[in-house]
């Protein structure tokens, strides 16, 4: 009789196993996977939802991807993620996703409604890429014409992962972007897209400009050329170049390539008030000189050095002052670092760190080493 | 227990103290009873000897066609029998007369009792009965057809002795004792199964092998009831711990110099007659991994080949679960660009991963079967075949992935790296299988941390299963993963070995490193 229960249980077991259905358990191609996202206004609803999915697609042999484009309005983002199901046929997977692209003027009402369900879903990445539309909406940047992949999301992926070497664009996560929305004394920055027409008049994207939050609302824009003096005061700024013009009252020019570079930020309180003392140490290695001044002898690389740190510590002044002027933002995350340092001083200016903000007095000083001449010791030498 | 096994050796020595039966003065009284007990069998031979003369002598040899050397029969025991020129005084009446001064046979020895007589002729021995005498002669004729030595076919080496063992039982102690000269090496017969009365050898160093083993392995051999022995593997499963364990505690192999080299290192060896594979005890579980090659390679390429082998092990356990838990649980787990591949590989197959995985599985099972049985011939068209459909066509048939083909090859491939391990290895990939379908990755983990805890409470004649390989001791794990060099293996494997455990004596000073 014992026997005959246990042999029962067990077999009840062997069937309760079969019988779960694995809740969890989902064929590959049973999903289709997302590569990126873009929110919009509705027209009818509040927001439309448009992913790119990529589509694999295989004959013998060959495997073509395939981007297929999809869009759902609804009130809320997860209600329109739902319901795409009624024109995929497959429930999206998220996993994958490499971008989330929103419309300016959802950037510019605020993010968090957006952000809460993509933060709280398990399954899309905290790591997901944000970009900001500088288009009309946030869907055409999917739809451009000529790209080097042929899932749009997964180039953008690209562009971000390379980006490193180019030092003119940063990528900013979502967790990124949450983690400095949250923060006292700092303002995130998102990266910008927006189309161009190419050689061929075919439509392209580029990411070169950046938006500058406050909280989680736009307020404005920086163009590319400020991108390296923000990425300066950040620490990213590591792989950049920087031209030089009219070196030593000639009209030559030179490039200078980043070694390595350091910088120090130093809130120092002082009789007249609070003042931020940026110092930023770089090691470069001279690239390009297109001219036929030699600059390699000790007296004229200091020459150099010293011109290039004085332009520099112009343009990066007249830099931070136009943002302290224009922006309501601390996107150099200014009150972080003097929380961080001086926490007693950031108690008693917390309340009102804009307004002080707006009027606070920089040092910036550049002090740049050039380390080495590349191949060449001389300028490639001409005869008249 | 211990009483049990004395009741049995006190009932065996009472029958058979019953049993003698004396041989008779007269022959004809001796033939009908040996005629009686060889009844109905025709390989038995008779052979009738009769001197007339003066000196008449009249006998008979009795041996079985097959089992002797018929040569020797004809040149050193007939001849001499027959021509021996005897005289008035010599003492032909008595055995001891033919043993000494007539007999040519190597091995020769009086005995009174029959029955002794009867075994003895089942075993190839010659008796010679002589009408008059109450005494026989048993000559050791054995001398049936054996095949030569070879090398085994399922341990070659590159490096190292081409020799292994036959299925006779003397000449496979010669293969060892020829490879350990030491009076230390000690045989002991016993014989197993009541109707094939098997002979068996057990064999060990003394003074190496502890003696607790030898003395566990001794009774664990007398309680084997069984009527027949006919391979090790019987006495391998009657005598192994953990018996529905589906790994090995008992080491088998057909090289002697894999048997000498673990009797150095303090186990013990059982050969059995009839059957090229010996015995080894303790087995432990890095054993598996072990080819007698890594010790006579350099030791980096001995310690890659083993590294190679201990990896084709989790292979072989766990691609297929792994895989199957990734592509259908944990999908963000797996590089965007090998998801979209897999992705588009599987656009079109009919199967879930579960069944195409499981088929594949049997289909490689089937062919692996199939290829094993057939004749080296058609084996290879099978195999070609087999790779044919199942990895092209199949594949263009869309009836499977082509990363199914890959994980499956990769399965297959890696089982033969550890071939002893085979069984244990398809059953524990089918567990891990099953458990990652219901689970995914968390299934698979629950597998393997089941697999240790049975693997850590194994013990091999009270050895534990997996000793040294959980040791950080630099000592202990000179032979597991990796094979050191031997000018650093000082110490014979500890707990096999009790005393005695210096390997080279690291004092002196050109040895010392």
């Amino acid at each position: 009789m014992k026997k005959r229960q246990y042999i029962c249980l067990c077999m009840l077991m062997g069937i309760l196993f079969a019988l779960t259905g694995c809740w969890d358990y989902a064929e590959i191609n049973e999903n289709g996977i997302v590569a990126g996202v873009a929110i919009d206004k509705g027209k009818e609803k509040k927001y439309e939802i448009t992913v790119e999915i990529a589509n694999p697609m295989s004959e013998g042999t060959n495997v073509t991807m395939q981007s297929v484009l999809i869009s759902m309005e609804g009130n809320t983002v997860f209600e329109a993620i739902r319901d795409m199901i009624a024109k995929t046929g497959k429930k999206l997977y998220w996993s994958h996703a490499t971008v989330m692209i929103i419309s300016e003027e959802i950037a510019k009402e605020g993010m968090r409604p957006v952000l809460d369900l993509v933060y709280r879903d398990p399954e899309v990445r905290i790591d997901i890429n944000l970009l900001i539309s500088r288009e009309k909406t946030a869907k055409e940047i999917f739809a451009v014409e000529q790209g080097m992949r042929e899932i749009r999301s997964y180039q953008l992926g690209d562009i971000f992962t390379a980006s490193s070497k180019m030092s003119k664009i940063f990528p900013t996560k979502m967790w990124h972007f949450i983690g400095y929305v949250g923060f006292e004394g700092s303002s995130p920055v998102v990266p910008g897209v927006e189309i161009i027409r190419d050689g061929d008049n075919k439509k392209q994207f580029q990411i070169f400009s950046s938006a500058v939050f406050s909280g989680q609302k736009l307020i404005g824009w920086l163009s590319a050329e400020d991108n390296p003096y923000m990425m300066w005061i950040w620490g990213l700024y590591e792989n950049g170049v920087i031209p030089i013009e009219n070196i030593l009252q000639s009209d030559d020019e030179v490039t200078l390539e980043i070694i390595h570079s350091k910088e120090t930020i130093t809130p120092i309180e002082t009789a007249e008030g609070l003042m931020m003392k940026i110092d930023i140490f770089l090691r470069v290695a001279l690239a390009e000189l297109n001219g036929s001044i030699n600059v390699i002898n000790d007296h004229d690389v200091a020459k150099l050095q010293n011109e290039a740190e004085r332009e520099l510590e112009r343009k990066m002044t007249t830099f931070i002052r136009r943002v302290q002027k224009e922006y309501d933002s601390d996107i150099f995350d200014f009150g972080l670092t003097l929380k961080r340092t001086l926490p007693e001083v950031w108690k008693k200016v917390e309340d009102d760190w804009l307004v002080i903000l707006e009027k606070l007095p920089v040092d910036v000083n550049f002090h740049i080493h050039i380390e080495r001449s590349g191949m060449m010791m001389k300028p490639i030498k001409v005869e008249e | 227990m211990f009483k049990n096994i004395f009741n049995k050796l006190f009932s065996a020595s009472e029958k058979r103290s019953v049993q003698e039966i004396q041989v008779n003065k007269s022959l004809k009284k001796n033939l009908e009873h040996l005629k009686q007990v060889f009844q109905n069998d025709q390989t038995i031979i008779f052979r009738e000897f009769n001197r007339s003369g003066e000196i008449p002598l009249w006998g008979y040899l009795i041996f079985i066609d097959g089992m002797v050397d018929s040569k020797m029969i004809n040149e050193d025991i007939l001849r001499p029998l027959m021509k021996t020129p005897l005289q008035p005084e010599s003492r032909r009446k008595d055995m001891e007369f033919w043993k000494e001064k007539v007999m040519i046979a190597g091995e020769v020895r009086l005995s009174k009792d029959l029955n002794e007589l009867i075994g003895a002729v089942i075993s190839g021995d010659t008796v010679l009965m002589i009408d008059g005498v109450s005494e026989a002669l048993l000559l050791s004729t054995k001398g049936w057809a054996s095949r030569s030595i070879s090398e085994p076919e399922a341990e070659k080496v590159v490096r190292g002795p081409k020799e292994g063992f036959t299925e006779s039982l003397l000449v496979n102690l010669s293969l060892v004792r020829r490879r350990i000269s030491n009076s230390k090496l000690k045989f002991e017969f016993m014989e197993l199964g009541k109707i094939t009365k098997t002979r068996i050898s057990i064999c060990y160093i003394e003074g190496i092998a502890s003696k607790e083993i030898i003395e566990e392995l001794r009774q664990r051999l007398e309680e084997i009831e069984i009527d027949g022995i006919l391979e090790t593997g019987y006495i391998e499963e009657l005598i192994k711990d953990s018996p529905m364990s589906p790994f090995q505690t008992v080491g088998d192999t057909e090289r002697p110099d894999t048997v000498a080299g673990k009797l150095l290192e303090g186990r013990v060896a059982i050969f059995t007659e009839g059957t090229p594979l010996v015995l080894t005890v303790p087995y432990l579980f890095m054993e598996y991994f072990q080819a007698s090659e890594d010790y006579y390679n350099n030791f980096f390429y001995a310690s890659l080949n083993r590294f190679v082998r201990y990896i084709g092990f989790f292979f072989t356990i766990s691609v297929p679960a792994i895989y199957l838990s990734i592509v259908t649980y944990h999908k963000e787990m797996i590089p965007t660009e090998l998801l979209l591949s897999i992705s588009a590989a599987r656009e079109g197959v009919p199967f879930p991963t579960l069944l195409e995985s499981l088929i594949m599985g049997l289909v490689f099972e089937i062919l692996r079967e199939a290829g094993v049985r057939m004749p080296t011939a058609i084996g290879q068209t099978a195999s070609i075949v087999g790779a044919l459909v199942l990895g092209e066509a199949a594949v263009s048939a869309k009836l499977v992935s082509a990363p199914m083909v890959i994980t499956t090859a990769l399965t297959g491939i890696c089982s033969f790296l550890v071939p002893r391990m085979l069984g244990a290895v398809i059953m524990l990939r089918l567990v891990f299988f099953f458990l990652s379908s219901i689970l995914g990755l968390y299934g698979y983990i629950f597998g393997v941390i089941g697999l240790f805890i049975h693997l850590f409470s194994v013990r091999s004649f009270g050895i534990p299963y997996m000793l040294n390989l959980s040791s950080l001791q630099f000592q202990d794990v000179k032979d597991t993963i990796i094979r050191a060099p031997w000018w650093l293996q000082n110490l014979r494997p500890k707990k096999i070995v009790r005393k005695n455990r210096t390997r080279q004596d690291t004092e002196s000073p050109d040895k010392g490193r």
